[in-house]
């Protein structure tokens, strides 16, 4: 019985332990942001570009499929079903939230954890048991502000971008694609959009893209760099690195909504 | 010896219950080549990334160039790192860049220099590393041998004060040897440079280092110039002496012969 | 190494400059639509309440909108005080002499109409007071524009409807008054001693002492004979429009549901009336009564709206 408690509050402790790693670990990436320094900008500018890259633009072609999968799906199902109920007014409306609100910044934050967020946290992870994370203390270059930093900003950067496009592809690609279903025009269809899209719609979509990426990127660099000395433990912070970043975003996006409709 | 580069004082670490270093306190005086060296697993590695500040001690100090910089912000021990410099046993070069990035990236990060100013320094310590045609190279493109020249010439490039060197001899082909110890040795003959070397190849250490630090049993066992080190009585001090082996011995008493007849 | 690197920046700029672009873009066309980027011209006006007035309602003439409604609050009078944007478009439109009016169409929210300045008047400026249909001055001026102005089909009808919503959602309202007087005037264009009987009498007398001559006269009567005969037909028609109308409003009272249709119903029903009773106004013979049309008709047309008008809340009694 005693056994039982004790190990509860053993996890308990150790989550707790971990929490608060986690926030120090916070405050060490908020202190390095601010913390003036000259130099160092090209080398992290160029880390950012090769983050934007790889989280951005080469995550452009899953973004697009999904994207017209969802818009399509979407498009045609609004526009064949709430016709019967006469709810012709709400059709774009309800694009807009199902698309740009809520699932497109879930969606695109999805991917970039499955493709980004794991190759960060396996990144890291392997440069701790490779020694290099050493080698640039050594350097007197600050792992945070060389590795952290530049990730953080590009992931963000291409999360924010990546739900732009994504939005785009969905509204407009996937109105294409239903027009092989549908014989509504395309100009009454994105006049439709328009006139129902309001800006607060566009800074949630943004909003949101910031937010999953500046918590996809923390969280999947505090992974790596909790790797502690042999590479299997790169799979494990892996794994941990997808569930904690998942359950971040959905936390975090029922706050937004939350906060947004209160 | 009055004001000294790096200074450990009582320093210990353990992991868990085994402790790896025991109350050690090694004044390292400028200029001067110091040797760590021990039979295997006796915390030379360790000592000297705690001498580096890249691992912290349980207890103890560790003073560079007067600032104790386990007590300092890391803003200033990034500042002081600067003039360091690390050659890891490994390499440890930053597996996604090229090697001319892995030169470039301390000069870019710490200096606002131009595109051109850079290559011009990257390629002049390239070349003299005999590295220049493998300099779009992926680390992990180059021999182990490479990679610890490239280590090297890393730490050369930001022309260091002090500079940590683990295993140079070890592990390596005689040609890379030979070059490594080209590039040593100078560096030793500089007065204003301050090196500190952990190795267990004796021969090497017999011809190179100005003062020698014995580790055993966790142990600063010895500590001492050269010749009060090599040409002691003590039985137990040559006892230990004799069971340091390295495995690449072989090879480099070889390039020591080649080295006792070059100019160096 | 150096043109891969330079490749990526190129890429990565691309990349993020379209969005940008395409955010700007949709800001700019979300902007349009809302005409963010047109000057707009803010006027004010005051009710005597506020019920369902707040910002964003629709600011229209004739049903077009022209702008919106930009705040509402309550003054040191207690006068709902509304300031309102309108396009620069249509600025011209507010004159001296313009009214503001709420507007409770069946579905949805309010809408603050304005009532179109006469050309002879000078646009008012930017930021200027105008009447309210509360007001003792927009009354007045309401009431003006509705002599000099024959109101067209649609705003008839319109204006019916909100009428005739008003009185519904009041058993004792101006309906029921209405329908009392209908019945009366019915009563008194039936009963034997009424004027129309009376006048049928001395048509009947005139008839019998012109009947043996011949000529003119007689092809007159002839003509009169007609006219009789259409005066008869339509008395009739106006019989069954009154029973129609009789019968609506007890399935009015029972049925709330399909009051929708009901009341499309009633104002066909309201507007045939109203033409009948003008058909009759302009024949001679009827001319007797016409003085009472205007009791009759006058309230439901012209009728002001008196308080809130709440959706509903008068039907499911």
């Amino acid at each position: 019985m005693a056994g039982y408690f004790g190990t509860v509050g053993q996890w308990v402790l150790a989550k707790a332990a971990g929490l608060l790693d986690f926030c120090a670990y916070n405050a060490l990436v908020l202190r390095s942001l601010f913390h003036k320094r000259r130099g160092g900008l090209e080398s992290s500018l160029s880390v950012l570009f090769k983050q934007v890259f790889f989280t951005g633009v080469q995550a452009l072609p899953v973004i697009a499929l999904v994207a017209l999968a969802l818009g399509a799906i979407s498009i045609v199902q609004s526009l064949t079903q709430l016709p019967k109920f006469g709810g012709e007014a709400f059709i774009g409306k309800i694009l807009i939230t199902v698309i740009v609100r809520e699932l497109g910044p879930i969606l695109t934050g999805f991917i970039v954890i499955g493709r980004s967020g794991t190759a960060i946290t396996t990144e890291i992870g392997n440069m701790v048991v490779q020694h290099e994370i050493e080698a640039l203390e050594a350097m007197g270059i600050d792992p945070v502000r060389y590795l952290v930093i530049p990730r953080v900003f590009g992931v963000t950067a291409s999360l924010v971008a990546l739900n732009i496009y994504f939005d785009i592809f969905a509204l407009v690609g996937g109105f294409l694609v239903s027009k092989t279903v549908l014989l509504t025009s395309f100009t009454i269809f994105l006049r439709e959009i328009v006139s129902s899209m309001v800006v607060a719609d566009i800074a949630v979509s943004l909003l949101k893209g910031f937010i999953f990426g500046i918590l996809v990127s923390v969280i999947c660099t505090f992974r790596g760099f909790s790797v502690k000395l042999s590479s299997t433990e790169v799979p494990q912070m892996a794994s941990k690195a997808v569930v904690g970043s998942i359950t971040a975003l959905f936390i975090a996006d029922g706050i937004i909504t939350f906060i947004y409709y209160f | 010896m009055n004001d000294p580069a790096v200074e450990l004082k009582d320093v210990s670490l353990a992991f868990g219950n085994e402790p790896i270093l025991t109350s050690i306190s090694i004044r390292i005086p400028k200029g001067a080549l110091v040797a760590i060296t021990g039979p295997s697993g006796c915390g030379k590695s360790t000592l000297l990334k705690i001498s580096a500040g890249l691992l912290h001690p349980d207890s103890g100090t560790v003073t560079i160039e007067g600032v104790d910089i386990f007590n300092v912000s890391r803003s200033t021990l990034y500042e002081l790192r600067k003039s360091f410099a690390f050659v890891f046993q490994d390499g440890a070069l930053i597996s996604n860049l090229t090697l001319y990035n892995n030169l470039a990236l301390p000069i870019r990060y710490h200096y606002r220099l131009s595109d051109e100013e850079i290559e011009k320094r990257v390629r002049a310590v390239l070349d003299d590393f005999g590295l220049y045609t493998e300099r779009r190279l992926m680390p992990a493109q180059l021999s182990i041998g490479q990679r610890k020249l490239a280590s090297f010439a890393r730490g050369i490039i930001m022309e260091p004060r002090l500079i940590f060197v683990d295993e140079p001899v070890s592990g390596i082909d005689a040609i890379t040897t030979q070059r490594m110890v080209g590039k040593l040795l100078p560096l030793r003959d500089d007065n204003k440079v301050t090196m500190v070397m952990v190795s267990h190849n004796l021969d090497f250490i017999k011809s190179s280092a100005d003062y020698i630090a014995l580790i055993y049993q966790n142990k600063l066992f010895a500590y001492g110039t050269r010749d009060d080190i090599l040409k002691s009585e003590d039985p137990i001090l040559q006892g230990i002496l004799s069971i340091i082996v390295d495995e690449q011995a072989i090879v480099a008493e070889e390039v020591l012969e080649i080295l006792s007849e070059s100019p160096f | 190494m150096a043109y891969r690197f330079k490749h990526i920046e190129k890429i990565v700029g691309v990349f993020l400059t379209l969005v940008i672009l395409i955010v700007v873009t949709l800001v700019i066309l979300i902007g349009r639509e809302r005409r963010w980027f047109e000057k707009q011209f803010e006027y004010s006006t005051e009710f005597w309440r506020g019920e369902g007035l707040n910002p964003g309602l629709v600011v229209s003439i004739k049903g077009i909108q022209i702008g919106e409604v930009k705040s509402v609050f309550l003054n040191e009078e207690n006068w709902i005080e509304v300031r309102f944007s309108v396009y620069e478009e249509y600025s011209e439109r507010i004159r001296k002499d313009s009214v503001a009016k709420l507007r409770s169409p069946l579905i949805g929210s309010k809408v603050l109409e304005i009532i179109p300045g006469g050309k002879d008047q000078l646009p008012l400026e930017n930021g200027s007071y105008i009447w309210s249909e509360d007001m003792d001055e927009g009354i007045r001026i309401l009431k003006q524009k509705a002599k000099e102005e024959k109101p067209d089909q649609l705003t008839r009808i319109l204006q019916n409807v909100e009428a005739l919503t008003e009185n519904l959602s009041d058993t004792e309202g101006n309906l029921e008054q209405s329908l009392a007087k209908l019945r009366e005037l019915l009563d008194m264009l039936s009963s034997k001693d009424g004027s129309f009987a009376k006048t049928l009498a001395s048509i009947d007398r005139i008839t019998g002492s012109i009947e043996d001559k011949e000529g003119s006269i007689g092809k007159l009567l002839y003509d009169n004979y007609e006219l009789y005969d259409g005066i008869i037909s339509i008395m009739k028609k106006l019989d069954t429009i009154m029973s129609d109308i009789q019968t609506l409003s007890g399935t009015i009272a029972e049925t709330s549901p399909e009051i929708k249709a009901a009341i499309e119903q009633a104002n066909m029903t309201m507007d045939e009336a109203t033409g009948l009773i003008r058909t009759l106004q302009q024949n001679f013979f009827v001319r007797g009564f016409s003085s009472r049309k205007d009791d009759v008709v006058v309230p439901l047309e012209n009728a002001e709206r008196e308080g809130g008008y709440s959706e509903g809340g008068g039907f499911g009694r």
